[in-house]
């Protein structure tokens, strides 16, 4: 196996280790601190729910088209790859 | 008090019983007399219809209390020397004039019972209500249309001249400031809820927009780490293109 292809392999496990558990963790501190059954904590996680089902999808369309976009051809040149390197 | 005890009193205190009853006897009835008349009265009160008093409490603007007894009520109402009777039905007039003491036939009309309360009222009280009545008419020009709006909106619908006339100058200006107080209060409260709501939308409305941001940044950073991605593989695939088919 080529360096550079040790390098490409051990580049995307540890980017995407890394983006799993930053993610994880990120999620966990967010529940852990709207965990609790007192009054304010469910108002709380209530609001929260509020705040993120009102999300206005339509202001971030051409973001999350950019975002399919960069998938799609990221997507395209793996299978590329694979069908040069086989 | 029982009639076993109304027998034990001595003239002083069947002579507060009475009062309490709201009549007063004449000065040469014995104790055993003013004992029947005391009991008599009490049984008259007793024996009043309850949906009367009540009608006549509200009429008096007195507090209306479900659980008291039909003489606690006649009680409160023998204080009441209000002499304008407009709106209260026979049966209430009927029940007034048993509690201000004056004697009728059950089928009595409404007028005969309202000149008989008149007639029954004292001279001084009379003179006395008509000179408030004077004043309040003086004070309420004085006052003019603030009162009059204040009426429009007040729970009663009284004016200045009938508050004045019925409790005096003091009490009726007081009743009004009372009333205006409630009123600001009110205002006040109002003015404070709205302020309240303000600021809540305010709140709600950054929480909004930094939710908007944090959205807005968490999408840039998926975009740049995709165009990162992309770029890497641009030159992976160049190079393994190359050196795959180029250098063999």
């Amino acid at each position: 196996m080529h360096l550079f292809d040790l390098y490409r392999r051990m580049l995307v496990v540890i980017c995407t280790v890394y983006a799993v558990v930053r993610t994880i963790q990120g999620i966990g501190n967010v529940a852990r601190q709207l965990s609790g059954e007192q009054p304010a904590l469910r108002i709380a996680r209530g609001y929260a729910l509020a705040l993120l089902a009102t999300v206005k999808v339509h202001r971030f369309g051409w973001q999350i088209l950019q975002i399919i976009a960069l998938a799609g051809a990221l997507a395209t040149l793996v299978y590329l790859h694979w069908r040069v390197l086989v | 008090m029982t009639p076993t005890s109304l027998s034990r009193a001595d003239r002083g205190q069947l002579l507060q019983a009475a009062d309490r009853l709201g009549f007063r006897p004449e000065p040469d009835v014995d104790e055993h007399t003013l004992a029947e008349m005391i009991l008599l009265r009490r049984q008259m009160l007793e024996d009043l219809d309850r949906d009367c008093l009540v009608e006549l409490l509200r009429w008096a603007d007195r507090p209306v209390v479900q659980e008291a007894t039909a003489l606690e009520m006649a009680r409160e109402l023998m204080g009441v020397r209000k002499m304008t009777f407009a709106g209260l039905s026979p049966e209430a007039l009927r029940a007034l004039a048993v509690i201000r003491g004056i004697d009728l036939q059950d089928d009595a009309e409404p007028r005969r019972v309202i000149r008989a309360m008149k007639d029954t009222e004292p001279i001084w009280d009379k003179l006395s209500r008509k000179r408030r009545r004077l004043v309040g008419k003086l004070l309420s020009n004085v006052i003019g249309d603030v009162e009059a709006a204040r009426q429009r909106q007040s729970r009663t619908g009284r004016s200045l001249k009938e508050r004045i006339e019925e409790h005096g100058v003091v009490g009726g200006l007081a009743d009004g400031l009372r009333g205006a107080a409630d009123e600001y209060i009110a205002a006040k409260l109002d003015e404070i809820e709205h302020r309240i709501d303000t600021k809540l939308d305010q709140i709600d409305q950054r929480l909004a927009e930094w939710r908007d941001r944090e959205i807005a940044n968490r999408l840039r950073i998926i975009k740049i780490t995709l165009v990162a991605s992309v770029i890497v593989a641009l030159i992976s695939l160049a190079y393994a293109y190359f050196s795959k088919y180029v250098l063999g």
